[in-house]
């Protein structure tokens, strides 16, 4: 539908062209070529109301008065435009007769602020040159109109093309351009903007303005709807204009609306974009088990900060009663001793026995150093605020310090490595002799050592290990969405890797059922570590790598339990109402925009209207500006109406099993059967007797019914 | 009065070790609360570990004390001169092993024991 909001019919001012004289008849004719279904007279600094009349009586395009003036704001001169609804024709000419008084349209120059005075009272359009178009609106004059002018005066900006009009669009400027024909015999040639939609009269054109900010078609937008067919049912087969906006499905209950979403969202899904997000009231107690339903996941174990090694259980399930050297490697070494003069080293002890338990320390010592400094560097905002400059002597230490405790550990390391290596050298060494000859080495050592070494090495571990399984709760918040009077309303998700903090509602990353095989592993281990050091290790230590192995568990993740609860903002638990849970879901639906389709049942039931004025209609507007695909079936009034649908599919019981469908919208007032475009009928009183809602929700659409409410 | 530990001598706890040969076996008895032996013949390692484990014990527990195994042989019951020999080397070999443990314990002590 294409539209000039700036068009002159007239010769008015000394400089403009005889051309832009135009009789009726001409009128009609470019008119009618150039398909422009909406005009607006806009001669320079004055008004024909008698040439009004007769073009309005134009049977190819709706025209609506206006007049364009030469303005003096505190910037300089620029035009502004003034479109005036037809019903206020008559008030506008006797304004302009006024006005134009004993004045010539070659001199005439109106302050801004007489501007607003004398236009502002009139339902109408004021459209100033901008940007390119000349001489153009200074941006503190158009500050000025923004804060002087009402919400009967729509304000848009016209640059000089319709490109730059695209691009204003695309950046949130309600913008449109008009042909400022200057030569009527090539009118059809002017580039003129197309209204995404058609609208019937001057009012419905003010309701789409204050819709969108972007009214016309762009080169940005041209594709703003999506044809979709769907086959609800055996019978009926549907091609729909389904828009990047609020969509409506309307109708008596039993009509189809839910079958009709539900062959949407199949159809989106269908296409593979995996961009469909539904919420269907009747599935809310489902969906709310759902919402609050709290599992445990492998990352959780990050909230405690622990590395992998001391998670791991290796050590533990490899761990074996270490061997003693036998007495009779003794008897054997003396009862076949022959002493040689070339191999020395048969009859040697190590000058040191090998203890790991010096590396231990230097391990365990940077370890908690590096994990340190890590801590002490999440501080670093605040430490400069206290200690300024000197935070970077302060770090310089720190470094030094990672750096010598490292250079400590790496050297007890090649210690302990060249000991071991001397020990397996010297071995292998009496080893290959004692198979050359026959004859038997003095043992290295009893054995007792390593012996204490590898128990101390497991007593560590399980020291560990039991700390671990002894650390508290951590919690974490998980919001579920906002509450009206409760506020934020939160999962409370209890993290543990201690069983004894769950009960029997607790989940497990193992499964089910595990809290008492799990808690008994946990009183095993205790007791494998006081027995450590005693002969009945080896009964502790079996049972719990039976109980490990039965399990599959190698890792103390495995442990990982949570537990949850519903809680509100101060903190207390909370179950919240029905109608709260359908809040709920609602909300973690709409404030998914990373979904492009959202395809809603009844959203409005149980919540209550207030919700619906406050949160749900508020929401689907913001969604809809998003250019999201919205299809809702509603029976309420404040959703079919006050979401100013581009769409509304409205679906009628004809009884015996017959239906009709019809299309239409708000700003067309028409609702057109589907396969049958002779029969029309009007959208307003259709959603007026088809909607429910509260005497106040509409009495709040009074713009969008007119008079038809009364 | 027993010194305190990290001080440079402690008092000694001796565990009196006694070679003897009981039916033809030559055996080291350990003089625990328990007393415990070892065939010093056999390959088996059982009596070994709970050899191992109540010195283990007795190390950890003696926080004011050292642990020294002291060897004697038994009159009663003599072994031959080869026993003799390696029952005073492993017994050697046991105390060069319970004085280096001796040099972590105190470290260990804190942390794990």
């Amino acid at each position: 539908m294409k539209i000039d909001l700036h068009c002159h019919t007239k010769k008015t001012k000394q400089g403009d062209g005889e051309s832009r004289n135009v009789d009726f008849d001409l009128f009609e004719r470019k008119i009618q070529d150039a398909d422009v279904k909406v005009l607006a007279i806009t001669n320079h600094n004055h008004f024909d109301y008698e040439q009004y009349l007769q073009f309005s009586e134009s049977q190819f395009s709706t025209v609506w008065p206006g007049i364009e003036l030469d303005v003096s704001g505190t910037n300089g001169k620029y035009h502004c435009i003034i479109i005036v609804n037809p019903k206020e024709a008559e008030q506008f000419n006797e304004i302009c007769k006024n006005e134009f008084k004993n004045k010539s349209p070659d001199n005439y120059l109106i302050s801004a602020e007489d501007l607003v005075n004398i236009f502002s009272e009139l339902d109408s359009i004021f459209l100033v040159h901008y940007l390119n178009k000349e001489p153009s609106i200074h941006d503190e004059d158009l500050d000025f109109l923004q804060e002087r002018l009402t919400d009967k005066n729509a304000l848009l900006l016209e640059p000089s093309s319709l490109k730059s009009a695209g691009i204003m669009v695309a950046h949130g400027l309600r913008s449109i351009v008009g042909s400022d024909v200057k030569d009527w015999n090539n009118y059809e040639e002017y580039e003129l903007p197309q209204l995404k939609l058609q609208v019937s009269d001057f009012d419905k054109f003010k309701l789409l303005l204050k819709k969108d900010k972007s009214i016309i078609k762009t080169f940005l937008d041209q594709k703003n709807y999506e044809l979709v067919t769907i086959q609800p049912f055996s019978d009926l087969k549907l091609t729909l204009e389904i828009y990047n906006d609020v969509n409506v499905i309307i109708g008596g209950k039993g009509t189809g609306k839910t079958e009709i979403l539900k062959s949407m969202e199949k159809n989106f899904q269908d296409k593979g974009n995996n961009d469909v997000i539904s919420y269907y009231a009747a599935k809310n107690k489902i969906k709310y088990k759902e919402l609050i339903e709290i599992n445990p996941e492998q990352n959780d174990i990050n909230v405690f900060d622990l590395d992998n090694q001391s998670l791991d259980l290796k050590l533990l399930l490899d761990w074996t009663i270490p061997n003693a050297t036998n007495t009779q490697d003794y008897y054997n070494w003396k009862a076949y001793f022959q002493p040689s003069k070339n191999f020395g080293f048969m009859n040697s002890d190590f000058a040191e026995l090998i203890s790991d338990v010096t590396l231990n320390k230097w391990k365990s010592v940077y370890k908690e150093i590096k994990s340190g400094i890590k801590q002490i560097l999440k501080h670093e905002k605040e430490i400069e605020e206290v200690a300024g400059n000197e935070l970077e002597n302060f770090k310089n230490i720190l470094n030094i310090v990672d750096a010598e405790i490292r250079k400590k550990l790496i050297n007890e390391y090649c210690n302990w490595w060249s000991l071991k290596l001397e020990k397996t050298t010297i071995n292998k060494m009496k080893s290959i002799y004692q198979s050359k000859k026959g004859e038997y080495p003095k043992p290295s050592n009893t054995g007792f050592n390593d012996f204490f070494v590898k128990h101390i090495g497991l007593k560590k571990k399980i020291s560990e290990i039991k700390t671990i399984l002894d650390m508290g709760v951590q919690k974490n918040e998980i919001t579920i969405g906002n509450l009206p009077d409760k506020g934020r309303i939160y999962v409370e998700k209890n993290i543990s890797l201690n069983p004894d903090n769950f009960d029997g509602d607790s989940k497990f990353i193992l499964g089910q059922g595990y809290l008492r095989k799990l808690q008994n592993l946990k009183k095993s281990i205790i007791d494998l570590e006081s027995n450590v050091f005693t002969i009945a290790i080896n009964k502790s230590l079996s049972e719990v790598k039976k109980q490990l192995n039965d399990m599959g568990i190698n890792n103390l993740d495995k442990f990982l339990g949570v537990s949850s609860k519903v809680k509100k903002a101060d903190g207390n638990e909370y179950s919240p109402s029905t109608g709260e849970q359908s809040m709920l879901i609602l909300n973690n639906v709409l404030i998914n925009e990373g979904y492009n389709v959202f395809i809603l049942d009844e959203p409005e039931l149980s919540v209550g209207n207030e919700y619906i004025n406050n949160i749900i209609v508020p929401r689907l507007k913001e969604l809809s500006n998003l250019n999201k695909k919205i299809i809702i079936a509603t029976h309420d009034a404040n959703i079919g109406v006050r979401t100013l649908p581009l769409q509304t599919i409205y679906r009628v019981d004809k009884g015996s099993n017959k239906y009709e469908t019809f299309l239409g919208n708000p700003f067309t007032d028409n609702l057109v059967c589907y396969g049958n475009e002779s029969k029309v009928l009007n959208w307003s009183e259709v959603t007026l007797k088809v909607l429910e809602g509260g005497r106040n929700a509409f009495n709040e659409r009074g713009v969008i019914y007119g008079d038809k409410r009364n | 009065m027993p010194l305190m530990k990290g001080e440079l001598s402690m008092e000694i706890k001796e565990i009196e070790v006694v070679l003897m040969n009981i039916d033809n076996k030559d055996i080291l008895e350990f003089g625990f609360e328990q007393p415990e032996h070892i065939d010093l013949n056999s390959e088996d390692q059982t009596h070994l570990r709970e050899v191992f484990y109540l010195l283990m014990k007795d190390i950890i527990k003696e926080e004011t004390k050292r642990i020294k195994l002291n060897l004697t042989i038994c009159k009663e019951h003599p072994t031959t001169k080869l026993f003799e020999e390696i029952a005073t080397e492993y017994i050697k070999q046991l105390n060069l092993e319970i004085e280096k443990i001796y040099e972590d314990v105190d470290k260990l002590r804190e942390d794990y024991l």
